[in-house]
């Protein structure tokens, strides 16, 4: 497994880019299965179209967070047009820093934004 | 299952025509094949009107993301011009600076070269507006190939068209003497070189790649430089005493213009109004 490298600096995630790297995790995602995963994880809040996917995954890309898979899962069951892809150690730990400044976010907020609204 | 409706995939393939052209090549197969299983899922659902509601959540998804493609490779386009110039642009640059140095020099008093080399000169003036046209629309193109392009290709053939015409001119009567097999024709290869050098300065305002005060000098010059044609008639109606020094202002200015885009393509990174913007990955 590829070692997670540490951001030299890390960039603020915008909330469409984290929905994917979080959707992609540890496994290898095609497009579409990348959409259903984030259907699932939202709970049907955010349902992406094949813009907002592949505009997506292509920033992504070009900034070396994720990385398309040379090999395809199971290329028996599947679309030979599918592309598949993975975090690289950059994706992983700039997952992992926007996730402790969700945490901590979260942490600052619960005394009393859920209060609020109850 | 449900079979895939090629008859909804072939539309959507054709909307992806508002990505750009580099997106669309590496993503519409997968987008389309993304939008086909949209398209399943929902109608597998049964939903009522879900085929409808799934083209509609579409289009405006492409509306969207087509939009921020393209500010996005906007950006980077910007970005690009912050490069140094290349040793082509240099060249092209020095080339472009000499053609406007030796026009503008013809405004300094007695130079000893003055009237002998007044050919060598003009040969020198347009090789060098051709040079900085051909290096302008080198940086031009990344942002409007076709627009750079309809202003490039007249100023290159109108400025090589003088070009010859003052070649073929050695030798030829001189004014006032008359020579009317070839004079008007250096009177159109002259109105088609300053128009020629007004839109090409027009366009290069209108794209801002390179310098806008360069390209409205060069603009202003060229269209002031055209009221001094001989057989425009300017110069010698009741008007003259003023056109003659609007003229020689034109001249002079257009030159500065030429100087000033060779300085431009030959030295200046572009920083000022190309700075890439912070991107958010994925944004």
């Amino acid at each position: 497994m590829e070692a997670a490298e540490q951001p030299q600096r890390v960039p603020s995630l915008s909330r469409t880019a984290m929905y994917v790297l979080v959707a992609i995790g540890t496994e290898e995602r095609h497009g579409y299965a990348i959409m259903r995963e984030i259907v699932r994880m939202t709970e049907g809040a955010t349902r992406l179209g094949p813009g907002g996917v592949y505009t997506t995954i292509k920033h992504l890309l070009d900034d070396g967070l994720i990385a398309e898979c040379d090999e395809r899962p199971d290329p028996e069951l599947d679309d030979q047009r599918r592309r598949y892809y993975r975090l690289t150690g950059l994706g992983r730990a700039v997952a992992a820093a926007e996730v402790r400044r969700l945490e901590t976010l979260v942490r600052a907020a619960r005394p009393w934004a859920l209060e609020a609204v109850e | 299952m449900i079979p895939r409706d090629a008859g909804h995939e072939r539309v959507y393939r054709g909307l992806l025509r508002l990505y750009p052209a580099e997106f669309r090549a590496r993503f519409s197969d997968e987008m389309v094949q993304l939008f086909g299983d949209q398209l399943n899922d929902a109608r597998t659902g049964g939903a009522p009107a879900a085929t409808a509601r799934t083209w509609l959540r579409t289009l405006g998804d492409l509306a969207v993301t087509a939009a921020s493609e393209h500010a996005r490779r906007d950006r980077t386009v910007a970005h690009s011009l912050a490069a140094p110039p290349s040793i082509a642009s240099r060249m092209l640059g020095i080339l472009g600076i000499l053609g406007g140095l030796v026009l503008v020099a013809a405004f300094v008093p007695n130079l000893p070269w003055g009237t002998d080399l007044f050919n060598l000169r003009l040969v020198l003036f347009n090789a060098g507006a051709i040079a900085i046209v051909l290096a302008v629309h080198r940086r031009q193109a990344v942002i409007s190939r076709r627009l750079s392009l309809a202003a490039a290709l007249p100023a290159i053939l109108a400025n090589a068209w003088y070009l010859v015409m003052v070649i073929l001119s050695i030798g030829r009567p001189q004014f006032p003497e008359p020579d009317p097999e070839f004079r008007p024709i250096f009177f159109y290869a002259a109105v088609a070189l300053w128009l020629t050098d007004a839109a090409f300065g027009l366009v290069a305002l209108r794209l801002g790649v390179v310098s806008r005060w360069a390209a409205l000098a060069l603009t202003i010059g060229s269209l002031l430089a055209l009221t001094g044609v001989g057989g425009l008639g300017f110069t010698t109606g009741p008007f003259a005493a003023i056109i003659e020094p609007l003229t020689l202002a034109g001249i002079a200015l257009n030159g500065t213009g030429w100087i000033l885009l060779g300085l431009d393509v030959a030295t200046r990174r572009r920083t000022s109004d190309a700075q890439p913007q912070e991107d958010r990955p994925g944004g």
